[in-house]
């Protein structure tokens, strides 16, 4: 054994011990040199405060360390399988790695500074002062941990001891680990205007503000949203620019859970950080998050976005100093839907709170201020409670240039400031009369061309890779359908979801559209109303015919409905989709839901495997619908979506859901593009169209492809067989967003795909035709950081962005 | 996006196919104490650090208007740098210029901007745009660097070089070249 005083320890330290592990290591150090290579494991967002991962370690190396650190470590856990095996250790344990030198050594050379390199006098990554250091020493050329000496370091006031069984081999990485030997700080205390608040810890490393007044005012991060909507045709090009300020007297890093449209094609992120603008990347996600933990620990400025949900998405802004204020810059095109002749513009607000079945971990959680982790779900919304509001609002102003003339424009959700001056010429423009709303609930626009002006069906765009175009399927007017097929008579099931997030006004609007198509039903009709909340129970074991007494019966029953529990939407699907069947009748599944569940790729799989000839009609009820929900189940279900909003008639958009049902669809189309050499369409499946609701298919096709050429569409209705034709022009109608577009649809069409056919794993397609395109994905993800300075301090504070409930639902019934 | 990101994003493309790509004559000067670099070797990889490159174009007696680079870390150090961002340069380049989406994909970069005032334009040596950096070395990274477009405001082309300058954040002052990284090329004008 030998023994030897290596350096004067810093003056500072008491008694103090370090830890060295040598584990094997393919990468040597340069020779007669140690190279210093301190290196912070890594720390993915999403771990507990307490806890760090140690990720990507041989196995051997990763059992090595385990052990020694089981035996005083509680919160030491090691998983995964060779040679990717990681180690989730106490974040108070920091640990260096040192190459070591290529010949034997009994001792670290002279050049190893475990002062300077360790920081010992300095913090640790907690932002402590101090450190105590201490464990064991080993090596052992690549042996298990069994075959390796092991040694000691000690750390006195004035020496530093090094005790070790036998000489090191080369090529081993030497592993330090020390812990803080100072007491875990108390509980921090904020300072905004003048007002002192706690931290609370509110889960998976994050904290948030909270009053200690009575002030229902919550000082938060998020300042305010700009939203600037320039709308070409029925496509969509939005900036939303999102400021971040640190209002608090330390460091702190936002994050900030919020919506977007679910066909959202977010092509563009740009930080400001003062005067200098910073253009993200897209990289796969797990690398983003990596360069994202990286950059906070390493103390720049850097923001990461993440998909959720088509419709979910992440922000977080890390390294905010006090007083600094960062803006986000997201840009995203979207392709607008049209519903019974109106094109419809939403810009979501607030995601609405989620009920995640019991065993569902990937869901999205709701819970309140000072509830961390209480969902247990991989995406957490944290929602403000009842009076309480953050300094967050929001203006948006919408541009239209709608490519014929415009005939009507609203807003229904809010009060708005127009420009209708050239509505002849299709130009218009609206913003929020008030600049500072609160968001909690979706903005809707709507316009309608005048008289019976389409806009064009074909739209393209060719790069120097593909061609791509958008084609518009307009379906033959409500009379050609009739005349051709004539009626059939219909049998509605409404399935009607009556959980916590449905009291109030959605459940009434709901009971109204009930009442009014069962009022519109005739006695060659037939019905059944299943409602569902923690479970499914419908009013009958089998449809009943649409007679005056049945309708007072079932009334009589849906008045008495009222909203409470849980929304257990599988098991209503499941009920709905399963119920007897009258094939005499055509089957049409009205479901009203707000949609406010996080198993959504459980429902679709349900209704795509159980449809049969069903078609199942999806109503958002409330002011912040899961649209991505309701358009999907739309799509799955062979129906259409519609949108009843709190003050708009549950009665009007009823009627025309009977006209639209009551009209045969056009139905089993095939598109014969001729001569023209497509791919990538989507949707691949072409659902039925019905009167008043175009469908739009994109696709790519060869670029060098210049001659025009004619599409047919082909469908039937009832026994008749009606064909359209289009012509197809390369360069018609160029939108240079047509890329980004049909990038969104393929991924869309990718991700439906997999959840169609058990066993496909849609995450190379995505990931690769995300990162082609250079856009968000759940497999992609936007980064951006400012190299060029480093924050002072510890990475801070971590807060969460607490939102509104959206308005209409009750914070009691629904989150934790 | 603004019409005149369009504008620039086009140009971006469309100068890359017009252009020759034979621009690739680039000197490197190493720093002061960089190690030779079979020393280095993959075993080098060392802390993670973030830096941000600055690019210039010195476009001597003429006003810069117009110009397009195209850069990507030595071969070395493949694997050890990665892209984490860009930013504009100083005015009138300040605008964050847009990449283009496929060579980013192998860490190259390919960056351009235009500005249509000729009043708001610099002779002389500009910053133009700066790179952020995640570097996973020991040793500051180098880069083949190539201008591929230098141009007055009314599309004339011009003569003129670039450089990139690597900086340590550190320091964070815009006054450190002299013990950064350089890496220079010119164009044919």
């Amino acid at each position: 054994m030998t023994r030897k005083t290596l350096f004067t320890a810093a003056s500072v330290l008491g008694l103090a011990t370090i830890t060295v592990v040598v584990a094997s290591c393919s990468s040597v150090g340069r020779s007669g040199s140690v190279s210093p290579s301190p290196r912070a494991f890594n720390n993915p967002s999403g771990e507990r405060a307490d806890t760090r991962v140690l990720e990507n370690r041989g196995l051997a190396d990763a059992e090595q360390i385990y052990d020694y650190l089981r035996p005083g470590n509680e919160g030491t856990s090691l998983s995964g399988v060779a040679p990717d095996s990681s180690l989730l250790i106490p974040s108070d344990l920091t640990l260096f790695n040192y190459a070591v030198p290529s010949e034997n050594f009994d001792a670290p050379p002279a050049s190893l500074n475990l002062e300077d390199d360790l920081d010992l006098a300095g913090q640790d990554s907690q932002g402590r002062n101090g450190l105590n250091t201490r464990g064991l020493f080993g090596g052992g050329g690549g042996g298990g941990p069994a075959e390796r000496p092991r040694a000691r370091f000690t750390i006195t006031e004035t020496e530093y001891e090094w005790v070790t069984a036998g000489p090191l081999p080369p090529n081993e990485e030497l592993w330090i680990i020390s812990t803080s030997d100072i007491p875990a700080p108390q509980p921090q205390k904020l300072r905004f205007n003048g007002l002192e608040f706690d931290v609370e810890d509110i889960g998976p490393g994050t904290l948030v503000a909270t009053p200690l007044g009575s002030t229902d005012f919550v000082p938060a991060a998020l300042q305010h949203t700009d939203v600037q909507a320039d709308i070409a045709g029925f496509i969509a090009s939005v900036g939303v620019k999102q400021t971040f300020a640190n209002p608090f007297d330390v460091k702190i890093e936002a994050t900030y859970v919020f919506p977007l449209p679910q066909n959202s094609a977010v092509s563009e992120f740009v930080m400001t950080v003062g005067e200098r603008r910073i253009r993200g990347i897209v990289r796969e996600r797990e690398q983003a998050e990596q360069i994202y933990a990286d950059a906070r620990a390493a103390g720049h400025v850097a923001s990461l976005m993440t998909q959720e949900r088509p419709n979910i998405f992440t922000q977080k802004v890390a390294n905010i100093e006090p007083g600094a204020a960062i803006d986000i810059d997201v840009t995203y095109f979207h392709t607008l839907p049209m519903r019974d002749g109106a094109y419809e513009f939403v810009f979501p607000m607030t995601v609405g709170p989620r009920y995640n079945p019991g065993g569902i971990g990937t869901g999205v959680g709701a819970v309140g201020r000072g509830n961390p982790g209480a969902s247990g779900q991989q995406t957490e919304v944290t929602y403000l409670k009842p009076g309480e509001r953050t300094g967050h609002d929001v203006s948006i102003e919408v541009t239209l240039d709608a490519g014929g003339m415009l005939g009507v424009v609203e807003t229904p959700t809010h009060r708005t400031e127009a420009d209708f001056s050239r509505m002849s010429e299709g130009l218009a423009s609206v913003r929020l009369a008030d600049d500072a709303v609160i968001p909690n609930k979706d903005f809707v626009l709507r316009y309608r061309l005048r008289d019976d002006s389409l806009l064009p069906a074909l739209i393209t765009h060719r790069d120097e890779e593909s061609g791509y175009f958008s084609l518009t399927i307009h379906p033959p007017s409500a009379e050609i359908l009739r005349e051709k097929s004539g009626e059939m008579p219909l049998e509605i099931i409404f399935l009607v979801d009556t959980s916590g997030s449905m009291r109030g006004t959605p459940l009434k609007q709901a009971k109204d559209a009930i009442a009014r198509t069962l009022d519109r039903l005739g006695p060659n009709d037939a019905f059944q109303i299943i409602r569902f909340a923690n479970e499914s129970a419908p009013l009958g074991d089998r449809v009943v015919r649409a007679t005056d007494r049945n309708k007072r019966d079932a009334m009589r029953k849906v008045n008495a409905m009222g909203a409470q529990g849980g929304t257990e939407m599988l098991a209503g699907v499941e009920t709905a989709l399963g119920f007897p069947h009258d094939r005499e009748r055509l089957r049409f599944v009205c479901f009203l839901t707000d949609g406010f569940i996080g198993n959504e790729g459980e429902v679709l799989r349900a209704v795509d495997e159980r449809l049969g000839e069903a078609r199942l009609f999806s109503f958002g009820v409330g002011t912040s619908t899961n649209r991505f929900l309701m358009e999907r189940l739309a799509v799955m279900g062979r129906g259409a979506a519609a949108f009843l909003l709190p003050d708009e008639s549950g009665a009007d958009v009823m009627n025309e859901f009977l006209e639209t049902v009551r009209t045969p669809a056009l139905a089993n189309i095939d598109i014969d593009f001729g001569d023209l050499p497509v791919d990538g369409i989507s949707p691949a499946r072409i659902p039925d169209l019905y009167a008043g609701r175009p469908v739009t298919i994109m696709g790519r096709f060869d670029p060098n492809f210049d001659s025009s050429t004619v599409i047919s569409v082909r469908g039937r209705t009832g026994r008749s067989e009606i064909v359209m034709d289009i012509d197809f022009v390369p360069g018609a109608n160029e939108h240079r967003a047509l890329a980004d577009l049909w990038a969104r649809s393929y991924i869309a069409e990718e991700i439906n795909h997999a959840l169609r056919t058990p066993g496909v794993n849609p995450m190379r397609t995505v990931r690769d035709t995300a990162l082609r395109h250079q856009l968000l994905s759940p497999f992609t993800a936007f980064i951006a950081v400012d190299s060029s300075r480093i924050t002072s301090g510890a990475y801070g504070v971590s807060t969460v962005q607490p939102v509104n409930v959206p308005e209409g639902v009750r914070y009691d019934t629904t989150v934790r | 996006m603004t019409h005149r990101a369009r504008i620039v994003r086009r140009i971006c493309l469309l100068a890359l196919v017009a252009l020759p790509t034979g621009a690739w004559g680039v000197l490197h000067q190493p720093a002061l104490d960089e190690p030779p670099l079979d020393e280095i070797g993959l075993a080098a990889k060392g802390p993670v650090r973030f830096a941000p490159l600055d690019v210039y174009i010195d476009a001597g007696d003429d006003r810069l208007g117009a110009w397009q680079v195209e850069l990507a870390p030595k071969p070395e150090f493949a694997g050890r740098v990665s892209i984490v961002g860009i930013a504009g340069g100083d005015m009138p380049f300040a605008e964050a210029p847009y990449y283009d989406e496929r060579a980013i994909q192998d860490e190259r970069v390919i960056i351009a901007d235009f500005e249509t005032d000729g009043l708001a334009l610099h002779t002389g040596k500009s910053r133009v745009a700066q790179v952020q950096l995640r570097i996973e070395s020991l040793d500051d990274p180098t880069f083949d660097i190539t201008l591929h477009t230098a141009a007055r405001h009314d599309g004339a082309a011009i003569d003129a070089a670039v450089e990139a300058i690597l900086r340590d954040p550190a320091r964070s002052t815009d006054d450190n070249e002299s013990t950064d990284q350089t890496t220079t090329s010119e164009n044919d004008g």
